[in-house]
């Protein structure tokens, strides 16, 4: 099983390059790792204005229950997207992405 | 979140001098205005066509009162004359498959306890998952062990009005934990009368199963099966409880039945029948699932129609929804000269809009156009309302991306209520198989994701741009006339991803192409699902997600046929009708954050495919632009096969390949399972554009590719996109007959 080495910059900042892809080999596998399962109780992209603004934002614990929106507003997929998987790294591996 | 204002009518596809009921729920006091415009795109997104419409002057463009509509979901059964009226002692009993006995609220299975004045009697799963027995306002009776989801159960409750006893009992009906398959507690009332008094006639609130009465509504709606329910006038003991449950005959001769409810009978209605000849008939209410496995399935028949006796168990789910029966707000009569095509009734309040979308067909004896777009209404509503994003365990997986909650997500996620899609699972994680128009769809509107209706005015967009005249037909229409609504237009366009067919609506198009019929799919991961309409109920669809395919969930075994028609669900091509044999290509990738060109192909030079690519270079990537994933070939992209039933003689004539390791292969053509199943590794992940000939004259083309349609917009519509497009719409509606 792959584990995501929680100080391997590299794949972070590649990742932030290039958020839509092509992604190397080994950074598919750390995707692959952030988005297995159900996403309730994972960070996850609200669009806050179509096409125009994002903010992170969690599930409630169940379907009909608020979501909460937090952290900054963002201007592009790709900016909600680096965000989002910064917070993915951090609840997968308990540690602090390593680029910011 | 800010509240929505929300709409439906009664159908969505209606022909000038008919008249369509609208009908609004508006969260604001005061009024909310209405006007009426003919949709020609609704892709308002920045790099979209934009949101176009021609308004229409009419008289329901005005004002209306508004005024909040409720929505009370949840499946359930009740009486016309309120069932047996419970006096002195009674016993009810069951059997039981609960799906969701931990939820932390009451769900009821059956009897007349009303929670609005707390009075009368009802056997109930308790919030802990025991079997319990709700009797007035007393403390709740209940069994201490827990019941386990997903097992079959007797459960019973006895209530001797003589000794002042009240008897709760559960066996499991296939045992094999530790500990006792039974469990029993009794208590004595004290004093008796008191209880006798809160359930003779005139207390308590109409009797019901799956739920109880909350004044005129339901609630605490039960989740899982139950067959057989049977209310007996009298106490019985465990033994002949067991007996009579157990043996239909015994009960057919048992004294002093009041109700025995079979359920295997009238599987593909509503109607609920009462076999003791008391007359308690009932009707289920927001659909439960029929033609569900009963207690007694024994794995020899899997097809209800050959065996009901062991389909005798309904599946009730606390979310389900067909009709919100809301009033209606206004009628829009069409006018008789009313054009063809999208129209939509487009409410504001304040800050907040709707649309009602509405398909107008030709009228009978009007003139109609060369061309029909064939909108694919039973794939609107095979997706209306999904929520994938909570359903699925595997979405990302599949997308590609992190989920993004749109407004329309975001509000149906806090807003449960609004029934679900055939992509969705229930709260107690079974596959939703009903999918009904009689509700708001938020999803079906202009201005929200480019998927299905949004995604298809890139084609109204583009027909209007080009001045082509054409006429809108829906699959409602081709499931009601078949054959014959298309038979009279030379050529028919399909939508972006004409996803669900009933056998009908196949027959129909398949039919339409060997008569001379000109064809052109415009999409990708067509003709794929089979599904049913009900053969007398409005709106509504049926799907079982049977043995294999691109499965949102998996049907259980034995549960494969739909209990609309009594015809095996699943996958055409599992049925020898693969979409290849129709248009050509069939589904055979997906993938949804990037989207490639088409490269021409050799058989594109063949004389035969010359009107095709006229103005088009040799070398040319065709379609290298679009709004939806930047290409013309992209998010789902079908594969030409001769071994699928692709025409010998159909031309590939151009293609897209080498897609990223995010598309994947359809799992329904790998055996075995292995790696190379992706975009880099896996040749068959291709996207093949066709052409051929048919019977009689008719042709086929076929873009395979769900982005297609988001290209054609491209610079102004100046694109090689558009420029095939317009070469084959010209050559399918000119008489010419094609040579085969």
């Amino acid at each position: 099983m792959y584990r995501i080495d929680p100080a391997r910059a590299d794949l972070a900042r590649e990742y932030k390059a290039r958020p839509h892809g092509p992604h190397s080999p080994e950074l598919q596998k750390v995707l692959l790792i952030l988005r297995w399962g159900n996403v309730r109780g994972k960070t996850v992209i609200i669009c806050t204005k179509p096409e125009r603004e994002w903010r992170l934002g969690k599930l409630g614990p169940k379907r009909g229950t608020p979501m909460q929106e937090f952290g900054p507003t963002y201007t592009s997929p790709s900016e909600a997207s680096w965000a989002c998987f910064r917070a993915r790294w951090q609840e997968a591996t308990g540690q602090t992405c390593p680029v910011d | 979140m800010v509240e929505r204002l929300l709409s439906y009518s009664d159908r969505v596809s209606a022909a000038p001098g008919e008249s369509v009921e609208i009908k609004v729920s508006a969260p604001e006091p005061g009024e909310y205005s209405a006007r009426l415009i003919r949709l020609i795109c609704g892709d308002d997104s920045p790099g979209g066509p934009g949101f176009k419409y021609e308004e229409i002057a009419s008289p329901v463009a005005k004002s209306y009162p508004a005024r909040l509509q409720p929505i009370h979901a949840g499946s359930h059964i009740e009486f016309r004359k309120g069932g047996p009226q419970l006096a002195g002692s009674f016993t009810f009993f069951a059997m039981l498959w609960p799906t969701l006995p931990t939820k932390g609220a009451p769900q009821a299975i059956m009897g007349n306890f009303d929670a609005a004045n707390r009075s009368g009697c009802s056997l109930l799963v308790d919030g802990s998952g025991r079997l319990a027995v709700q009797l007035g306002d007393s403390p709740l009776l209940h069994l201490d062990k827990p019941l386990v989801d997903r097992n079959w159960y007797l459960v019973s409750l006895a209530f001797d009005a003589t000794a002042g006893t009240l008897t709760l009992r559960q066996r499991a009906l296939h045992h094999r934990g530790p500990g006792n398959a039974v469990a029993e507690a009794s208590r004595r009332l004290d004093p008796p009368i008191a209880a006798i008094a809160r359930t003779g006639t005139g207390v308590g609130g109409p009797f019901r199963i799956a739920a109880w009465s909350a004044g005129e509504f339901a609630a605490a709606h039960f989740n899982g099966k139950i067959d057989g329910p049977t209310v007996i006038g009298r106490a019985l003991d465990a033994e002949t409880i067991e007996r009579l449950a157990i043996d239909r005959n015994a009960l057919g001769a048992a004294n002093g039945v009041l109700a025995a409810w079979d359920f295997s009978r009238g599987i593909t209605g509503i109607a609920i029948e009462d076999a003791s000849g008391n007359g308690h008939d009932g009707r289920t209410v927001n659909m439960p699932a029929r033609a569900m496995k009963g207690w007694n399935w024994d794995g020899s028949e899997y097809n209800f129609v050959h065996a009901p006796a062991q389909y005798g168990a309904i599946h009730f789910h606390d979310d389900d929804l067909y009709d919100c029966d809301w009033e209606t707000d206004f009628t829009w009569d069409l006018p008789k000269d009313l054009k063809s095509g999208v129209y939509c009734l487009w409410l504001t309040q304040g800050s907040l809009e709707e649309f009602a979308p509405i398909f107008v067909r030709p009228g009978p004896g009007q003139k109609k156009a060369k061309l029909a777009l064939l909108i694919p209404t039973a794939s609107y509503w095979a997706y209306a309302n999904h929520q994938m994003h909570t359903s699925w365990t595997f979405d990302e997986l599949s997308t590609g991306n992190f989920e993004v909650f749109s407004d329309v997500d975001r509000y149906l996620e806090e807003h449960p209520g609004f029934g679900q899609s055939t992509y969705d699972l229930h709260s107690d994680g079974s596959g939703v198989c009903y999918s009904s128009s009689l509700r708001p769809v938020l999803n079906m509107r202009p201005k929200t994701h480019l998927w299905q209706f949004n995604a298809d005015t890139h084609i109204t967009d583009w027909l209007e741009a080009q001045k082509i005249e054409y006429d809108v037909i829906t699959d409602d229409d081709l499931e009601r006339e078949g054959l014959a609504l298309l038979k009279d237009y030379r050529c028919v366009m399909t939508g972006t991803h004409p996803e669900y067919y009933s056998l009908k609506m196949l027959d129909a198009v398949q039919g339409y192409t060997d008569l001379g019929g000109r064809l052109i799919y415009m999409g990708a991961n067509g003709f794929y699902w089979r599904i049913a309409y009900h053969p007398e109920l409005p709106g509504i669809i049926e799907h079982r997600r049977a043995e294999d395919g691109m499965r949102a969930w998996i049907a259980e075994g034995g549960e494969y046929y739909m209990g609309f028609s009594g015809e095996l669900s699943g996958l055409w091509r599992r049925m020898d009708r693969a979409p290849n044999r129709l248009v050509g290509t069939g589904f055979t990738a997906q993938g949804f954050d990037h989207a490639l060109p088409y490269r021409r192909r050799a058989e594109s030079f063949d004389p035969r495919a010359a009107f095709i690519f006229e103005g088009i270079a040799k070398d040319e990537a065709i379609g290298d632009f679009g709004t939806i994933g930047g290409g013309a070939a992209g998010w789902e992209i079908d594969r030409a096969d001769t071994s699928l039933g692709t025409p010998r003689h159909a031309l590939i004539v151009a293609e897209a390949t080498d897609f990223r390791a995010s598309y994947h292969w359809v799992k329904e053509e790998f055996n075995h399972s292995h790696s190379a199943i992706d975009g880099e590794t896996c040749p068959l992940v291709r996207c093949d554009m066709v052409f051929f000939e048919t019977p009689k004259g008719g042709a086929v083309f076929s873009s395979s590719s769900i982005s297609w349609a988001g290209a054609l917009a491209h610079g102004g519509y100046n694109n090689n996109v558009s420029r095939i497009m317009a070469n084959v719409v010209a050559r399918f509606i000119d008489p010419k007959p094609f040579a085969l």
